[in-house]
């Protein structure tokens, strides 16, 4: 009777074990009824979810998605998608920034698509040839503690300048800081920033992972001013902190200190052998979208909108933000300067 | 700072923190088991030997609550709750070293404890130490009797000291997470360091994976330096008989000293995050409409786990039982090696293993992340199956499997709880360890997981991130509860099916 019972058992243990082996090669074990696309997505999660969930509502297209983590900043989507190439898994890639998707196209990984959501996009956010569009954008700006200091330009750059150990900055090595410093790489030279970076550092500048450690220094008051986004900046005044902010702005010394702000939008771009092609372009022109960039703008990232939209339908802080959308800086020239200064940045902190 | 001088840096911090555990976990062991009670049954116990052994058992069983909780917290969320800590400290670099050191050291002294419990007896006797003693000459100089006291003390009772400290400073060593969330930097400026972050921060612009793996060399170097001595001096104690060191004469005062520290550590460890669950829970029911699917996320981390723990038994017993003796060293060295990379560096190796033309179409399923899951699983599971299995108590499992076959059903029924005290319920304990180890893995879904089958772990990580608190807390409460309701019904499961196939 007993060897009866572990023979029951055995077999129990069997099936089991098929079934997760099972589970193992085919992860979708029950199809859906319309056809499914593959995203990955460095936006965060709980906005994105609200989007995607949209989508399959209107078209009835199942979504799946890969998110971006902490844990893959510095390697990133980006990196997967160029080790993917020959073989893609994914369908469309929206980025939460623009350089690391010109890499991608430069590399050959985005097909050009131009569909209706690519006419809407004025033409410094958007890659002429079509691999890749801008939307829903952030902007890089100073966070001020009010409490520790008056929120105006003139006091907030003296302290930058007098008292670096006092200021915050996420690092430099990925995310819109990077994008930063391509620029300052690019308009100031090599040189220059070196040493503005060597000067900083040496006077006690302090420096946390990311953007959200740097906007909760300041929120919390451990330092008084710092650079972060727009929607780090929101979710710390939605969160009752005494915070204000300033927009960046870089000066191009060749143009008679002309100044630029740092628009940096999410992207989307259509990978080259999809292998659900019609409905990844569905997907690439809903996010093109008025409708989701009113969403994004009235979620509490406060995306700042690049097409035209309804102004009366976004909230007013967003209106005022998207004032500054055509003084951006045109990010389409920074591929050499962010490769550059990566490998600067590397052999910095890292050799 | 150079990758060197960051992995000397993070050996020291490690070798610092597996001391102070290894030390400590000594009177900690002591006291833990003076809590053990025996396994039999009295027919008459009286109603206060009842009473007294009720209470006995509810105090072994809160000083073993007290024990395990700083351990199987997950590290994302000891690391999310002292991000902001270590923000406040962003000022005074030293300082949040000592605080990471602390964290580091209260995480995993839990570990150090049941090795020294569960760990086999001394090959050498205490009685043999002092028969050595005597032999001396009485004019034997102070450093020959250092280095001979000190080689007994390797060859014998140092055994259990020592692979206490390998397990914790191999924890400490790899440790990810926790650094990344505390801003534990790759060696910016006047700040810790650590070589996790810093081989993290070197894939920033996507350097070829042979880069990757060439510079992941210096600290399997460090680790390697420590493993193979260890595993030399500790391959014979593995087959020593096994046994729960009891100690039921321990005093009063170091009773409580042993309690009040371990319910300190679990209120450092636990307390935070326990915190920040419960002020975000309730909001968090809310806001989880919009937050996408999470039952099905947990159940894909849960499948990815048991897959691992079947895999990683397999393999075990294979390497263990299977393999001819005198290659078993080396068979277990070599399936830890890709384990000890790291799960970084594992994963995008198996990334890009994927890629080759012959494995490609397993790059949508789950094989390459439950094989990288499984290899960074292996080598703390060979070292639990080492300690936990190889000795086990022969002679009285035997007698309990001969008790089995009696015809007396009362007896039969106690031979049953025997089988389960002796040899099934460690192993499933251990089972239990390992699926919870493989589903909070968080680097390896990060990159390996199909847009299809993405673990919760991605996503609670994102949370995290972007400090969406409300959700986070919800999505904490749940992936807590479901294992562990799963596992109290297994555990229930585990007694009543042993009983069954025994009667």
């Amino acid at each position: 009777m007993p060897n009866q019972k572990r023979t029951a058992v055995a077999v129990v243990t069997i099936i089991l074990a098929g079934a997760l082996v099972a589970f193992a090669l085919r992860p979708r074990l029950f199809s859906p009824s319309g056809p499914v696309i593959n995203v990955y997505c460095a936006h965060d999660a709980i906005f994105a979810d609200a989007i995607f969930q949209e989508f399959t509502r209107q078209t009835g297209i199942q979504v799946d998605v890969k998110y971006d983590t902490e844990a893959t900043k510095s390697l990133s989507l980006v990196n997967q998608l160029q080790q993917e190439r020959e073989h893609p898994v994914c369908d469309v890639f929206w980025n939460n920034e623009q350089v690391g998707t010109m890499d991608l196209a430069r590399a050959g990984v985005l097909e050009a698509y131009k569909g209706p959501g690519y006419e809407r996009i004025p033409a410094l956010y958007k890659d002429p040839e079509g691999r890749w569009v801008g939307f829903a954008a952030r902007m890089r700006v100073w966070i001020v503690n009010t409490q520790k200091l008056q929120p105006t330009r003139d006091k907030v750059e003296a302290l930058f300048k007098e008292h670096p150990d006092r200021v915050v900055v996420a690092n430099p090595l990925y995310g819109t800081t990077l994008t930063q410093f391509s620029i300052l790489w690019q308009l100031w030279g090599p040189e220059r920033l070196k040493n503005w970076w060597a000067d900083l550092r040496k006077r006690g500048l302090r420096q946390v992972a990311g953007n959200a450690p740097a906007k909760d220094a300041v929120g919390e008051g451990v330092c008084e001013i710092g650079w972060t986004d727009t929607d780090d900046f929101f979710e710390a005044l939605d969160d009752k902190k005494p915070v204000a902010m300033l927009p960046l702005f870089v000066t191009d010394p060749k143009a008679e200190n002309k100044k630029y702000t740092i628009i940096i939008p999410n992207t989307v771009g259509l990978i080259r052998g999809c292998q659900h092609k019609a409905a990844a372009q569905q997907l690439v022109d809903f996010l093109l979208s008025e409708q989701t960039e009113l969403a994004l703008a009235r979620s509490k990232s406060r995306q700042i909108p690049l097409g035209p939209v309804d102004t009366q339908q976004i909230p007013s802080e967003v209106r005022e933000l998207a004032q500054s959308v055509p003084r951006g800086y045109d990010l389409r020239t920074l591929e050499t300067a962010r490769r550059e200064c990566i490998e600067w940045l590397k052999s910095e902190s890292l050799r | 700072m150079t990758l060197a001088a960051v992995c000397a840096w993070s050996f020291l911090r490690s070798t610092l923190v597996a001391l102070v555990a290894a030390f400590i976990s000594k009177p900690l062991a002591k006291s833990v088991t003076s809590w053990q009670t025996p396994i039999g049954r009295d027919d008459r116990p009286t109603a206060r030997v009842h009473l007294a052994r009720q209470s006995r058992s509810l105090g072994r069983q809160f000083i073993w609550g007290l024990l395990l909780t700083p351990f199987l917290v997950p590290p994302l969320l000891v690391g999310y709750a002292y991000y902001r800590p270590a923000l406040m400290l962003v000022h005074y670099p030293r300082t949040t070293e000592a605080v990471y050191c602390v964290v580091l050291f209260l995480r995993f002294f839990g570990a150090a404890v049941l090795i020294r419990i569960f760990a086999p007896p001394s090959p050498i006797s205490a009685e043999a130490i002092h028969c050595q003693r005597l032999l001396r000459s009485a004019d034997e100089s102070w450093p020959r009797r250092f280095f001979a006291d000190g080689l007994t003390w390797l060859r014998g009772p140092g055994h259990a000291s020592i692979a206490a400290f390998a397990v914790i400073f191999l924890s400490a060593f790899q440790e990810f997470e926790i650094a990344a969330l505390m801003g534990i930097t790759a060696g910016d400026v006047q700040s810790p360091a650590s070589w996790t972050v810093w081989l993290f921060n070197w894939q920033a612009g996507g350097p070829p994976l042979a880069e990757s793996l060439a510079y992941a060399v210096t600290p399997l170097i460090c680790e390697l330096a420590l493993i193979v001595p260890v595993l030399i001096l500790l391959g014979s104690w593995m087959s020593s008989p096994w046994r729960i060191e009891t100690s039921a004469d321990s005093e009063g005062r170091s009773r409580i000293a042993s309690c009040a520290f371990l319910i300190v550590a679990t209120l450092l460890v636990a307390g935070g995050p326990a915190l920040i669950v419960t002020r975000g829970a309730l909001r968090g029911v809310q806001s989880q409409a919009a937050s996408g699917p999470l039952l099905p996320e947990i159940g894909v981390a849960a499948a990815i786990a048991s897959t691992t723990v079947l895999l990683t038994c397999a393999i075990c017993a294979a390497a263990l039982g299977a393999a001819p003796r005198n290659w078993r060293g080396w068979i277990v060295s070599l399936l830890c090696l890709p384990g000890a990379l790291g799960a970084l560096v594992l994963s995008l190796g198996m990334l890009w293993l994927f890629q080759l033309s012959g494995l490609q179409a397993f790059s949508q399923t789950l094989v390459p992340l439950i094989l990288a899951v499984t290899l960074v699983l292996l080598p703390r599971s060979f070292i639990l199956t080492a300690v936990l299995g190889s000795g086990r108590r022969a002679q009285a499992a035997h007698c309990a499997r001969l008790l089995a076959q009696s015809p007396s059903a009362p007896q039969r029924r106690l031979a049953a709880r025997l089988i389960d005290e002796l040899e099934v319920r460690r192993f499933f304990w251990a089972a239990v360890l390992v699926w919870y180890w493989a589903y909070w893995e968080l680097t390896a879904p990060s990159i390996l997981a199909p847009p299809a089958a993405t673990p919760f772990v991605v996503r609670m990580y994102n949370f995290m991130h972007y400090r969406q608190d409300d959700p986070l807390s919800v999505m904490i409460i749940a992936s807590i509860l479901v294992p562990i309701a799963a596992i109290a019904v297994l555990a229930a499961g585990r007694r009543f099916v042993v009983r069954w196939v025994l009667q």
